[in-house]
């Protein structure tokens, strides 16, 4: 069997996202259990040549003027319908509007997305003015989430972006922004957060901020472990704030529900 | 003016926002901005918003402080240094035109967003979850999305002038006009889906009051999602079109 067709229809049966990571183990699997020696070549397929594969279909589905094409989310390969076809697709999705931002809340998240994890004070001296409601919006909607605190006075939140980001505007990862080197500057080494666990330098974390679509499992920090092992965790942190009276309670009312977060900072500091 | 309708418009945008729209629409040099010019219309505006009696942030007025400043600093002889000395002679526009431009940088990289954004929703995916389509659906009206609201102001100011000169002599009026009162003239006269210039609204305003009650009517309006607006390009004139399903 032709590996192309067996990547094909492996996107089909698939619940969503597949990586072609996933692909190539489930490719392998099979194999391993069965005894078509036939199909013994396909026993060590690489991730790389999954990828390779997918681009051969991509290419294929285009020579033959399909109306659908692979795209890559962060969570991995989507089969999805070519934006030609949209105005046909919509109708069977009446209720749902299009969710667009306002130009002051992608500008806020603009600068979350280049410069996370970023204090409020330092998005607000950036924008040159208070961000709190575009910032509660953001975090409504999930596209920004709290990601500890910075080790400043008064330990002020940190935020940064989410996947929802990412897949609500069709990016892989936060370097595929344009501009990424030069907006992207090293922001205050001063600003930690809850990813210190594994001692990794706090500026080598903020240089690579931590999105779980990287395919690599060590660059993950331990934080995102954690948040794609157990959803439930990840709920709990982000809960957000509520109002500005609120914060105060809410925060440490976070502090009570998070008990992973803290005990981080604990260790942290123990390790001082 | 009747305060029983006070007209809510929380403005996100700031004053480096403004600064950028002014500098824009000047077609100056972010590097080499005239600082007496920018200073002028920022406080223009500034000063149309007090006669809108829409609430500014404080950092609109610290960054009117702030260009006073540097407008005064600009104005002091330069003093004369000896060479060896090690010369602040630092232009003291740099510190706000490093922030101009930095801020740009990212408003630009919104932009961006923008365009993904509008893309991305043209994408529909196989076997869709819920959070590709409905998470970040938003319920509250978004104020003004189209057209930004300096260009309102901007075009409010116009019409404040053009009713100043045409009408030098003041008459006193008996007519008290509510906020309400417009916004109720307003629904009434424009039908659904109709589209009218903008400053076709100011045609008949027999009063200062009246102009700016019936822009604050529109305003919250435009709030409300009753009416959209439209700009014929950059600093064209400004249409109106009221909604249809609403």
């Amino acid at each position: 069997m032709e590996l192309n067709s067996i990547i094909e229809a492996l996107l089909f049966s698939a619940n969503g996202a597949l990586t072609s990571k996933a692909i190539a183990e489930a490719i392998r699997t099979t194999v391993k259990e069965s005894d078509d020696e036939t199909l013994d070549d396909l026993a060590k397929v690489s991730k790389e040549e999954v990828d390779i594969g997918i681009k051969e279909l991509v290419l294929l589905y285009m020579e033959q003027g399909r109306a659908f094409s692979l795209t890559e989310r962060p969570a991995g390969w989507r089969i999805c319908a070519l934006p030609e076809y949209a105005m046909w697709s919509k109708a069977l999705f009446p209720a749902a509007k299009p969710a667009r931002l306002s130009p002051p809340a992608l500008e806020t998240l603009a600068i979350i997305a280049y410069r996370q994890p970023i204090t409020k004070a330092n998005m607000e001296a950036v924008r040159g003015v208070a961000v709190d409601g575009v910032l509660q919006k953001l975090l409504d909607k999930n596209l920004v989430r709290i990601a500890g605190r910075a080790d400043l006075p008064g330990r002020p939140l940190l935020y940064e972006t989410t996947d929802l980001f990412l897949d609500h505007f069709g990016i892989r990862s936060i370097d595929d922004l344009p501009n990424s080197s030069e907006l992207r500057q090293v922001p205050l080494p001063e600003a930690e957060s809850a990813e210190s666990k594994d001692g990794q330098p706090v500026e080598t974390q903020l240089a690579m901020p931590a999105i779980s679509g990287v395919e690599d499992p060590s660059m993950l920090t331990a934080r995102n472990q954690r948040d794609l092992r157990d959803p439930d965790s990840l709920k709990e942190s982000d809960s957000g704030e509520e109002t500005q009276a609120d914060e105060h309670q809410t925060e440490e009312h976070q502090a009570e529900n998070a008990p992973e977060v803290d005990e981080t900072e604990d260790h942290h500091e123990e390790q001082k | 003016m009747d305060e029983e309708y006070k007209v809510r418009l929380e403005i996100f945008e700031g004053p480096l926002d403004l600064l950028l729209y002014l500098i824009k629409r000047e077609e100056v040099d972010i590097y080499d901005i005239s600082i007496e010019r920018i200073t002028k219309e920022y406080l223009s505006f500034v000063d149309a918003f007090k006669i809108l009696n829409i609430e500014l942030a404080s950092e609109f007025i610290v960054m009117a402080a702030n260009l006073m400043y540097i407008k005064s600093r600009m104005l002091l002889p330069r003093v004369q240094q000896p060479p060896e000395e090690d010369v602040e002679e630092e232009d003291p526009r740099w510190e706000l035109i490093r922030q101009l431009v930095e801020y740009k940088k990212f408003k630009d990289a919104a932009g961006f967003l923008q365009i993904r954004e509008l893309e991305n929703e043209n994408l529909f995916l196989s076997k869709p979850d819920v959070s590709d389509l409905g998470a970040a659906v938003s319920d509250q009206p978004e104020p003004l999305p189209d057209v930004s609201i300096f260009d309102l102001i901007r075009a409010f100011q116009k019409v404040l002038g053009r009713f100043d000169e045409e009408h030098s002599i003041y008459e006193i009026a008996d007519e008290n006009f509510t906020v309400g009162d417009k916004i109720d003239f307003l629904l009434a006269e424009i039908s659904h889906g109709e589209k009218i210039a903008f400053f076709g609204l100011f045609e008949l305003a027999s009063s200062r009051t009246e102009v700016i009650v019936t822009f604050l009517a529109l305003l919250e309006l435009i709030k409300l999602n009753h009416f959209r607006v439209q700009q014929d390009g950059l600093l064209g004139e400004i249409f109106l079109q009221r909604s249809e399903n609403v």
